[in-house]
C-alpha cells in the first residue's frame, strides 16, 4: 500500500466521513497497528487543511470537513497554526532584505556554506564593530565555498584540492574546516538517504498484502447436524472477524444486531446496519471485535429499524467459537 | 471510572511495547496518539480520557493473560479493547445526569480567536528554532498559490533530491514538529497577548 492515489483517496474518504463500515474498520485497525500509515493520514489530514484554507473543494466536502474534522478544540487550533504559517509564508517576499534567506532558485541543493554565509552577512549589516572579524572569516568561508563547489561538481575528496601554496596555519584552519564541511555534508546525505528509505518503505508498507478478516457466513436460528452448533474459529492476532448474518429477505432500510452471551446478557451492539445483495441472497455483514469472541457459545439478534418505530426482531444467528 | 494502573502493571505493558523503557515509551506515546485521533474519528466525548483507558485495560488484560496472549503485537490488541472503549463511552454519554448543583453553563472561556496574535507571535519564535534549511524549506512548500504552489513544490522536491510523496512527508514532520512547539509556547504564555512571548 503506497502513498498511492487509490490509498489517498481511502484516507480522504475516511476524513471527510464517506467510508463504508468495513472499509473503516479495516483502516482503523491499520492506523492503530501501523505508525507509517498513521504518519499518512496526519499527511492527508495537513492537506485537507490546506485546501480548506483555500477554499478548495466542493462545497460538500467544507461541509463534511467541518463536521468530521474541525469538531475538537485541538483541531481548529490546528486549523488556526495552518493559517499563520500560510501567512507567514506569504509574507517571506515582504520581509526586508536579509531578514529571511532567499528560498533558492536552482535545481541543485544550496551548498551548506550559502545559509553560514547568509547569516555571517546579516550579522555583518546590523553589528558594524565585527566587521574585521567576520570578514575575516567570510574570507575563510570563501575558500570552503570553493571547496566545497569542488567536492559538489566533481565528487572529488577535499584534503586531495590543492593547499601548497597557503600559509601553514590557514591550510589548517581550512583543513579542519574542510573536514567539518565534509562531516556536515556526509550527515545530510546520511539524513537525506535515511529519508528516502522510511519513504520506501512507507511505499513498500502501503502495497503489502495485510492479514485478512476473516469472515464467517451465519444462517439464521439454524444449528447442524446433531443439533451441533455452527463453529467459528478465530484465528489469533486477528484483531476483528465479519460475521456474515444471511436474511430471508431484505425488508428493511437498516438494521441493528446485537451480540449475547448464552445467559442473554448483551455483550455488544451495533445499529446503522445496511443489507448487501450478493449472489448467494442479502445479509447483513457486523465486523465484531475478536477480543470479545473467547471460546463459548454466543447468539447474535438481527433487529429491522425503520423510521421512528421500535426496532422488530428479524434473526438469531447462535454460534459457537472453538479454540484455533 | 476504574481503578489506577499500578506501577508494576505498567512496567510490564512498557516492557510488551519495546525492549528498552525509553523505546517502549515512546511507542506508548505513539500509540497514545493514535488513539485520540480514532476516538476523534468516531466522535467520541473526551478523546484523551479514552485513549488513556484504554491503554490502561489492554495493560490489565494482558497481565492477567501473562503467557497466554500469543499475539506478537499488543498495538492489535489493544485496537480491540479501543472498540470496546468506544461503545461504553457512547452508552455513557446517554446515561450521565446532570449534576443537581448544576446552574448552566459557566461564564466562556477565552475565546480560540483571541489566541491568534500569540499565536502567530508563537509560530515566528518556533519558526526560528527551526534549522535554516528547514524553515526555508517549509516556508517554501506554502509559498505562492495553487499552480504556482503546485511548481514550487516539484522545484523544492528536485533541490531535495527526493520524491513529491517523501517531500509531503518531510513538511508533515517539520508541521507536527511546529504544531507541538506552538502548542507548547502558547500554553507557557496564556492567551494574554503577543508581547509575552519571550
Amino acid at each position: 500500500m503506497r502513498l498511492t492515489p487509490d490509498f489517498e483517496r481511502t484516507l480522504r474518504r475516511y476524513v471527510l466521513g464517506g467510508l463504508d463500515d468495513d472499509l473503516r474498520v479495516e483502516l482503523e485497525e491499520l492506523l492503530i497497528t501501523d505508525p507509517d500509515a498513521f504518519e499518512a493520514l496526519g499527511v492527508i489530514e495537513d492537506e485537507l487543511l490546506e485546501e480548506y484554507l483555500e477554499k478548495a473543494g466542493s462545497a460538500d466536502e467544507r461541509q463534511s470537513f467541518e463536521r468530521r474534522f474541525l469538531t475538537s478544540p485541538e483541531r481548529r487550533r490546528r486549523l488556526g497554526i495552518a493559517r499563520a504559517l500560510r501567512d507567514r509564508a506569504s509574507r517571506v517576499d515582504e520581509r526586508p532584505h536579509g531578514e529571511t534567506l532567499p528560498a533558492p532558485t536552482s535545481t541543485l541543493r544550496p551548498p551548506v556554506w550559502a545559509e553560514t554565509l547568509g547569516g555571517w552577512t546579516r550579522s555583518l549589516r546590523r553589528e558594524p564593530a565585527w566587521i574585521a572579524l567576520a570578514a575575516v572569516l567570510a574570507v575563510s568561508l570563501i575558500g570552503n565555498v570553493w571547496l566545497a563547489s569542488r567536492y559538489h561538481a566533481q565528487g572529488q575528496i577535499l584534503a586531495a584540492t590543492p593547499t601548497a601554496a597557503m600559509p601553514p596555519e590557514s591550510t589548517g584552519e581550512l583543513t579542519a574546516q574542510n573536514r567539518e564541511l565534509q562531516a556536515r555534508l556526509g550527515q545530510e546525505q546520511q539524513e537525506r538517504s535515511k529519508a528516502e528509505s522510511r519513504a520506501s518503505a512507507l511505499e513498500a508498507q502501503l502495497g503489502r498484502p495485510r492479514t485478512p478478516v476473516p469472515t464467517f457466513a451465519l444462517a439464521a436460528g439454524l444449528l447442524r447436524a446433531r443439533g451441533a452448533l455452527p463453529r467459528l474459529t478465530v484465528p489469533p492476532d486477528v484483531p476483528v472477524v465479519r460475521l456474515r448474518l444471511e436474511l430471508a429477505e431484505n425488508a428493511y432500510p437498516s438494521y441493528r444486531a446485537t451480540l449475547h452471551d448464552p445467559d442473554g446478557g448483551e455483550i455488544w451492539a451495533v445499529s446503522k446496519l445496511r443489507a448487501v445483495e450478493k449472489a448467494e441472497g442479502p445479509a447483513v455483514v457486523v465486523a465484531v471485535p475478536s477480543e470479545l469472541l473467547p471460546r463459548g457459545d454466543y447468539l447474535v439478534k438481527l433487529s429491522g429499524l425503520r423510521d421512528g418505530a421500535e426496532p422488530e426482531a428479524v434473526a438469531t444467528y447462535p454460534f459457537r467459537v472453538a479454540a484455533p | 471510572m476504574s481503578e489506577p494502573l499500578r506501577p508494576e502493571q505498567f512496567d510490564a505493558f512498557l516492557q510488551r511495547l519495546g525492549p528498552s523503557r525509553e523505546l517502549a515509551g515512546s511507542r506508548y506515546e505513539q500509540l497514545r496518539r493514535r488513539l485520540m485521533a480514532l476516538f476523534n474519528y468516531r466522535g467520541c466525548a473526551h478523546p484523551e480520557e479514552l485513549a488513556d483507558e484504554t491503554l490502561d485495560r489492554a495493560a490489565r488484560r494482558l497481565e492477567e493473560m501473562g503467557s497466554e496472549f500469543a499475539g506478537s503485537d499488543p498495538a492489535r490488541f489493544v485496537y480491540g479493547v479501543a472498540w470496546n472503549v468506544a461503545r461504553e463511552s457512547f452508552r455513557r454519554l446517554s446515561a450521565v445526569p446532570l449534576p443537581e448543583e448544576w446552574e448552566g453553563p459557566g461564564p466562556p472561556s477565552p475565546s480560540e480567536s483571541d489566541g491568534e496574535e500569540l499565536e502567530k507571535a508563537c509560530l515566528d519564535r518556533c519558526l526560528d528554532r527551526l534549522a535554516p534549511a528547514e524553515r526555508r524549506l517549509v516556508l517554501g512548500y506554502f509559498e505562492g498559490e495553487r499552480s504556482a504552489k503546485i511548481r514550487r513544490r516539484s522545484e523544492l522536491a528536485r533541490e531535495q533530491g527526493v520524491s513529491l510523496n517523501a517531500l509531503r512527508l518531510r513538511i508533515h514532520r517539520l508541521n507536527v514538529r511546529l504544531r507541538e512547539c506552538v502548542v507548547h509556547c502558547m500554553s507557557q504564555n496564556g492567551l494574554t497577548g503577543a508581547e509575552s512571548v519571550p
